[in-house]
């Protein structure tokens, strides 16, 4: 077990190499010179030829690709992403606490989601067919279809506006959260409680569980075994779940007015604010690959069969 | 009285309505081995799991299933459950597949026999360990630090076989246990078998549609053609003379198999000369 993890970490270095190149020369692909961008930002009149050299000249974009890959890769260990276009502040002071107000959002979420995924899989897969299997599916069916922006729409109005419980937007107390963490899990927990539902139908049909049943072995017992193999297909899909959720805040963001990183990015985005984007794709693609390797070695612990793999 | 006496079961599926099991009654004396022959989908084992009540929800059965006059069918799930595995013991087709996949072979066995007996753990390792030697599994301990697919389907076999051994059930129900298995495997397991009729008394129902082994091991021989069971009798008189028309069928076509395998591997000669 330590030696697989080991190697999947080992794996990690070169991948993450890659992403960070692919993100670094992502931005060299747009038809904007960053140059233009940042004169643009400071209000010059009059942009000419020779203000556009001395600015490339003054941004480093004059040296060759390697070298400035090299120093950005360094500097993006370090946390330094260099300083934005539009505000001239370093993109960690902007994206460091938008950052931490998302990953916040996005754990009580996500913590939300799995539990009611593996509670309300297991109940459905063990009732199949009866009326509260139909009726979590049917009901999950529907709030699922609903689009993030119209059911978050519909919460504010009833809850914020009519009934006046909660506050319509901001982050100022646990109640801010009640909103924006409903939304998300009811986008996702409508999908991901049908993988565990699925997984514990096929592992009740396996030949083990007649076999623990023909040695006696107690019902509630043996669940525990099937849910255990369930799971670790569940584990493998939670995983990638978690920086989904963390790619895909932005509209909840807007709508509750979340000062994460869905409302920064959109907003870089439409800045043209290159430093800010290259860092936060960066640091997204990282968190895919993270979730991903850890949800992989939390994956070999619980199956057996996988560990003697790679 | 018979150890298990099966009157008029009856199996359908409760969905669609199909009967898939008309009626059928058959018993099994202490010590017996009593084979169940017929083609894929006949109702072997369906036959086989409503013993004891095994078949998955949807498969509904009436008739009266009773082990030493104690009615199995009118049971609740609660009083059921001490018969599984302690009077009843399966031993199922594919051993790889019977295991739980992420727990080590031995824990599995181990939560099985503590649900059964006042062993205390050193006595339940103990007896498996012996158990297990007995079988032809010559390292227990390593076997039971296994997991299931670390081990070979005939070593998974032997280690249910292994089990029933340590359990002493009054019976036991092995569904087609050769079948998933190659032919030098299949051989040793169906040894463990004739050898396990001698070692302790239980009664054997053995599923099959390998009629080699069924004569080696059975001394009773129910045949069963789409649900129903067209004839049953002593071994000797079903392969000796058969009455139906289905069962000669069986045993004429596994003859002619055998003659031709003979003839192929130049067994003839050597028969007749």
């Amino acid at each position: 077990m330590g030696l697989y993890v080991l190697k999947r970490v080992g794996a990690l270095a070169p991948l993450l190499v890659v992403i960070s190149f692919l993100t670094f020369i992502l931005n060299g692909l747009s038809p904007m010179d960053p140059a233009e961008v940042v004169l643009h930002a400071q209000g010059v009149p009059s942009i000419t030829e020779e203000l556009i050299a001395a600015t490339r000249a003054e941004l480093g974009m004059d040296r060759p690709l390697l070298a400035r890959y090299w120093d950005w890769l360094l500097a993006s260990i370090q946390l330094d992403f260099g300083d934005s276009y539009i505000t001239g502040k370093p993109v960690w002071s902007l994206l460091g606490p938008a950052l931490m107000n998302t990953l916040k959002l996005t754990i009580v979420s996500s913590l939300f989601i799995i539990a009611l995924s593996i509670v309300l899989g297991v109940l459905c897969a063990l009732r199949e067919g009866r009326w509260l299997d139909l009726s979590v599916r049917g009901v999950s069916f529907l709030l699922t279809s609903m689009p993030a922006y119209w059911l978050a729409a519909l919460m504010v109005w009833y809850f914020a506006v009519k009934l006046d419980l909660l506050p319509t937007s901001g982050m100022d107390s646990a109640n801010s959260y009640v909103l924006p963490v409903a939304v998300i899990v009811i986008g996702y927990a409508g999908i991901y409680f049908r993988v565990v539902r699925s997984s514990m139908l096929s592992n009740l049909n396996e030949d083990y569980v007649l076999y623990g049943r023909a040695c006696g072995i107690p019902e509630r017992r043996l669940t525990m075994h099937v849910l255990r193999n369930s799971l670790q297909v569940a584990v493998s899909v939670f995983g990638l779940a978690i920086p989904i959720i963390l790619g895909s805040t932005v509209v909840v963001e807007n709508i509750f007015a979340w000062p994460g990183l869905g409302t920064l990015t959109v907003t870089s985005i439409l800045g043209r604010d290159f430093p800010i984007i290259q860092a936060y794709v960066l640091v997204l693609a990282v968190a895919f690959v993270l979730f991903n390797t850890g949800s992989d070695v939390l994956n070999a612990a619980m199956n057996p069969r996988l560990r003697k793999e790679l | 009285m018979s150890l298990l006496e099966v009157e008029h079961l009856r199996i359908w599926d409760g969905g669609s309505g199909a009967v898939l099991v008309p009626d059928s009654s058959f018993r099994l004396s202490q010590g017996e081995c009593l084979a169940i022959v017929g083609e894929s989908g006949s109702g072997k084992s369906l036959t086989c799991k409503a013993l004891m009540r095994l078949n998955r929800p949807g498969i509904r059965q009436t008739g009266r299933v009773a082990l030493n006059g104690v009615d199995l069918t009118g049971l609740s799930d609660k009083e059921m459950r001490p018969y599984r595995g302690k009077r009843m013991c399966m031993i199922m087709q594919n051993g790889m597949r019977a295991f739980d996949p992420s727990r080590p072979v031995g824990a599995y066995l181990l939560e099985a026999l503590s649900l059964h007996g006042d062993w205390s753990p050193s006595e339940m390792v103990a007896g498996l360990s012996a158990a297990m030697m007995s079988v032809g599994l010559s390292d227990p301990s390593a076997v039971m630090k296994r997991y299931p697919h670390e081990l070979s389907g005939g070593m998974l076999q032997r280690t249910m076989i292994a089990l029933a051994i340590v359990l002493e059930p009054d019976v036991i129900i092995a569904d087609e246990p050769t079948t998933a298995l190659d032919a030098v495997t299949q051989y040793e397991v169906v040894e463990q078998f004739v050898a396990l009729r001698g070692r302790i008394g239980s009664a054997i129902v053995f599923v099959s549609h390998d009629l080699g082994v069924v004569r080696r091991i059975a001394d009773e021989v129910l045949v069963m053609k789409d649900g129903v069971i067209v004839e049953q009798g002593g071994t000797d008189a079903i392969f000796g003379g058969a009455s139906h028309p289905y069962t000669r069928y069986l045993v004429s076509s596994k003859e002619a198999l055998r003659s031709r395998y003979l003839q192929l591997m130049g067994g003839t000669r050597i028969a007749e000369g």
